[in-house]
């Protein structure tokens, strides 16, 4: 994977991601939010991690991102009061931050990536069920599982339907 | 001992379902009792009777050996789910699920008109469950995980009428004071898997047989197991509990802190005997554990006058009679105790079931508003005399049987002393036992007794009451078969003068109770006010010998004091909580780059 | 990988904004935006410890499946808590929100 895509996704990602945080107008900066998880998944997609890429971008780009939409019309999105200076607190808090960073960033950078997991095919087998446990019996019975979601299911809507049906009837 | 894979579960299902089935039904307690009451009391008996069914077909594989189901649990770390089904097993599974029934069978009559019933079905469904397979399991953590289940269902349902404060403070008391217990179980058994490798007791006495497990180990992890025993059976010094307890509904008491839970304890002691029993250090500690504690019950329960907490003493001296067989070390002293165990749970749970009669009409359980009503409650009488009969060990009860085996036992290991302390715990037995009886009974009727309308109780509750006095009667019957199937040599008959020696104790204990409680004379209260020494010994008695202020000024207060302390850091602002959080990761981080 | 160590790297740097944004600022949904920074790095760091020669594992897939799922369903929840801390407490300044009951 050529380097010089990492770095620019990377350092979009980062920009994109402190003026997500910077900006006061609470709209903007879930647009930039927004942003953010796209290029998240770009990254994931670009390594050829098609499920995993994708999936990132349906939720945080899509569900998560309508989520927040919702929650500023019902909150109402006004900006932070401007003109406020940095308070003590924060300075102390954005000082660690950055403390941690630098730590955790020459940890990083000292020690190399980790090891690649084995193979596979030994993995699976690992995970895989021995015949005479209780993981096995289950999924044995993974037919009727789905038969009781189902009935399970039914039965929830059923009870919702049931109990808004009554409005205005309390016992 | 067959191994048997279970590679298709159908073969199996008795094993299987004497404990999963009380557990699973615990679910469907709140569906059936949308369907009424009445339907959620027969469910609950049901289930509990399908259990002690197939507790009963069990025996016989007990009988022929026994048999040990293995099953993957975990396949990644080599823990198995053992099911383990043996003499011991099987014997404790039959008195929890016998009992059990006839238990849920009184609540019927008992809890009539109580509110929150399912939960209540709820707790004693998964307490049976979880207590029959606390007895089944094959190995330590399968044990330990339902050792858990069974406190939080005994402190829940000590704590049943929640909004009663004396009754959560019992509850709470309860789970920390068993927590103490369960802390060193669970280090006893660490220390021991990290040094043989297995939780499994098959495993585990074939290496200590060996001599594969170092001495050191070997005491210091059973020291802390048995401090796990200790803490579920109210032995001393960890016996603050279950006086408490009571505040809980009469048939909690009964079935949970008289007859199946605070066996656990000495089920495990029982359990662990062929792995530690070799080290004569722990044999002997287990020994002083039980008379001391036997001791200390018997003496408290002389003076007090709540007549649940009289039963309450009783069992933790009972309980200590057995720690002392225990600690015999021979197969007749273990013998002597799994037996006074299955005698104790008969007539433990007649008493409190009598005791549970009487509460439920008059609602008090104070002896002194009690008296006289001998002629009025026949079958309540009855029952509660054959309990305080068989507890004092009056033959031919079985009380009489199984605490004869055991002070026979004692001289027949030689030690005089401990022979001497259990004949003094009989003594005492025998006179709180009468004292109690004669209180409620006898003498002239209360104002309050005079004020309610005094009737028999239900059917519902008086069918256990007629059963469980009949097996109190008979059980001396089921001695031959018990020890064969506790795989033992049946006990040969003891010297005439040991029988003479208890039963001069039962007379020494009967005398004092009969002149003070019966014929009123001295008058209690006036020795009391005349003898000084007496009023001081009853004080203290009262109180507990002190233990309670004593854990309450050393321990309670200062963990109160750390929790004020600690309160210091709680700010509840969002930025703040995050230094903590940022200078933790910084520390770490500072930490790992130092290494 | 040189890959490898500029991923982590930029993990590191979004988990530690997302850290610094918690601690310092002033509205609660920022707040909760701040979280999903952190998230983002989390998953980052897992991708980025999954790939092998041949780009990242199925089963580092999996796992980094199963962790946007769950950061998703945990900010769902408490996007939920925030309207009633709102409802309830009028402000949504986190440094004036100290106490349970208002």
């Amino acid at each position: 994977m050529a380097i010089e895509l990492t770095i620019l996704l990377s350092a979009l990602l980062i920009g994109v991601t402190l003026s997500a945080l910077l900006i006061k107008r609470l709209v903007y900066s879930l647009i930039m939010l927004f942003y953010s998880g796209l290029l998240l998944g770009c990254i994931f997609l670009a390594y050829g991690a098609s499920y995993a890429g994708l999936f990132q971008i349906i939720t945080f780009a899509g569900a998560v991102s309508v989520m927040f939409m919702v929650i500023l019309m019902l909150i109402g999105g006004e900006p932070t009061p401007t003109g406020q200076r940095i308070s003590r607190e924060q300075v102390i808090g954005l000082g660690l931050s950055i403390a941690g960073f630098l730590v955790v960033a020459s940890i990083l950078w000292q020690f190399g990536p980790s090891p690649i997991p084995v193979e596979e095919t030994v993995l699976a087998r690992q995970m895989g069920f021995a015949a005479d446990d209780p993981l096995s019996f289950l999924w044995s019975l993974r037919a009727w599982d789905i038969v009781f979601l189902v009935i399970l299911v039914s039965a929830a809507l059923a009870g919702i339907l049931n109990l808004f049906s009554k409005e205005g009837e309390h016992e | 001992m067959g191994n048997q894979e279970a590679s298709t579960l159908n073969n199996y299902y008795p094993e299987w379902l004497v404990w999963l089935l009380p557990l699973i039904a615990v679910v469907f307690v709140p569906v059936v009792s949308a369907l009424g009451g009445k339907a959620r009391e027969w469910f609950a008996a049901l289930v509990v009777l399908l259990a002690a069914a197939f507790a009963v077909t069990l025996v016989p594989i007990a009988l022929s050996g026994g048999s040990q189901l293995s099953m993957a649990w975990l396949p990644i770390s080599g823990f198995r789910l053992q099911i383990r089904v043996d003499g011991l097993s099987v014997f404790l599974a039959l008195i929890v699920n016998l009992l059990g029934f006839l238990i849920v069978l009184y609540s019927q009559g008992y809890m009539k008109r109580e509110t929150g019933l399912t939960r209540y079905y709820c707790l004693v469904l998964l307490f049976i469950g979880s207590m029959t397979g606390l007895v089944m399991a094959g190995n330590l953590l399968q044990m330990y995980i339902f050792w858990e289940l069974v406190g939080i269902c005994s402190s829940f349902l000590i704590a049943f009428w929640y909004d009663r404060p004396e009754a959560v403070r019992a509850g709470l008391k309860a789970f920390i004071v068993t927590r103490v217990g369960d802390v060193g179980l669970l280090i006893g058994l660490i220390l021991l898997y990290v040094n043989t490798g297995t939780f499994s007791f098959d495993a585990l006495e074939t290496m200590a047989g060996g001599g594969k497990i170092a001495g050191g180990i070997l005491l210091a992890s059973g020291l802390l197991i048995l401090l796990g025993a200790m803490g579920k059976s109210a032995q001393f010094p960890l016996h603050v509990w279950l006086p408490d307890a009571m505040e809980g509904p009469t048939t909690v008491s009964a079935l949970i802190h008289a007859a199946t839970m605070v066996n656990a304890g000495v089920y495990l002691v029982a359990r662990v005997t062929p792995i530690f029993g070799s080290s004569s250090i722990w044999l002997g500690v287990v020994a002083w554990v039980g008379i001391i504690s036997a001791i200390l019950g018997a003496t408290m329960a002389g003076a007090t006058l709540d007549v649940k907490r009289v039963l309450a003493y009783s069992t933790i001296s009972q309980l200590g009679l057995m720690f002392l067989a225990l600690g015999i070390g021979s197969p007749g002293g273990w013998f002597a105790s799994q037996f006074h165990l299955m005698s104790q749970a008969a007539f433990k749970a007649l008493g409190f079931l009598a005791a549970g009669s009487l509460i439920h009409l008059l609602g008090t359980r104070d002896m002194n508003e009690m008296g006289g009503l001998g002629r009025k409650m026949p079958v309540t009488f009855i029952a509660f005399f054959f309990s305080i009969l068989a507890m004092s060990g009056v033959p031919p009860f079985i009380g009489f049987w199984s605490k004869d085996l055991i002070i026979a036992e004692l001289h027949n290991a030689g030690d005089s002393t401990l022979f001497i302390l259990a004949l003094f715990v009989s003594v005492c037995t025998s006179f709180y036992a009468f004292r109690a009886f004669f209180k409620v009974f006898y003498r002239k009727q209360s104002d309050l007794v005079k004020s309610k309308q005094i009737h028999e109780s239900p059917l519902a509750m008086a069918i256990p009451l007629g059963l469980l006095s009949i097996a109190v009667v008979t059980l001396w019957l089921v001695e031959g078969g018990a020890s064969r199937l506790l795989g033992v040599v049946e006990p040969e008959a003891a010297s005439p003068w040991i029988y003479a020696a208890s039963l001069g104790a039962l007379l020494i204990g009967f005398l004092p109770a009969y002149a003070m409680y019966l014929r009123q004379s001295p008058e209690p209260s006036q020795l009391v006010a005349t003898h000084h020494w007496i009023s001081a010994t009853r004080n203290v008695l009262l109180d507990g010998y002190g233990f309670d202020r004593f854990y309450d000024r050393v321990f309670a207060s200062t963990v109160t004091r750390l929790g004020s302390a600690v309160r210091l850091i709680q700010t509840g602002s969002l930025g703040k909580n995050m230094w903590g959080f940022l200078l933790f990761i910084l520390i770490v981080a500072l930490v790992v780059l130092a290494l | 990988m040189i890959d490898q160590q500029i991923l982590q790297l930029t993990a590191a740097a979004m988990f530690f904004m997302g850290l610094a944004g918690l601690a310092t600022t002033r509205n609660l949904v920022k707040a909760i935006m701040s979280f999903q920074v952190v998230l983002f790095g989390v998953n980052l760091a897992l991708f980025s410890s999954g790939l092998g020669p041949n780009g990242p594992t199925m089963f580092s897939t999996a796992l980094l499946v199963l962790s946007i799922s769950i950061g998703a369903s945990i900010e769902a929840f408490a996007l939920s808590l925030v309207i009633l801390v709102y409802r309830h407490y009028g402000t949504l300044n986190p440094w004036e929100i100290r106490r349970l009951r208002h």
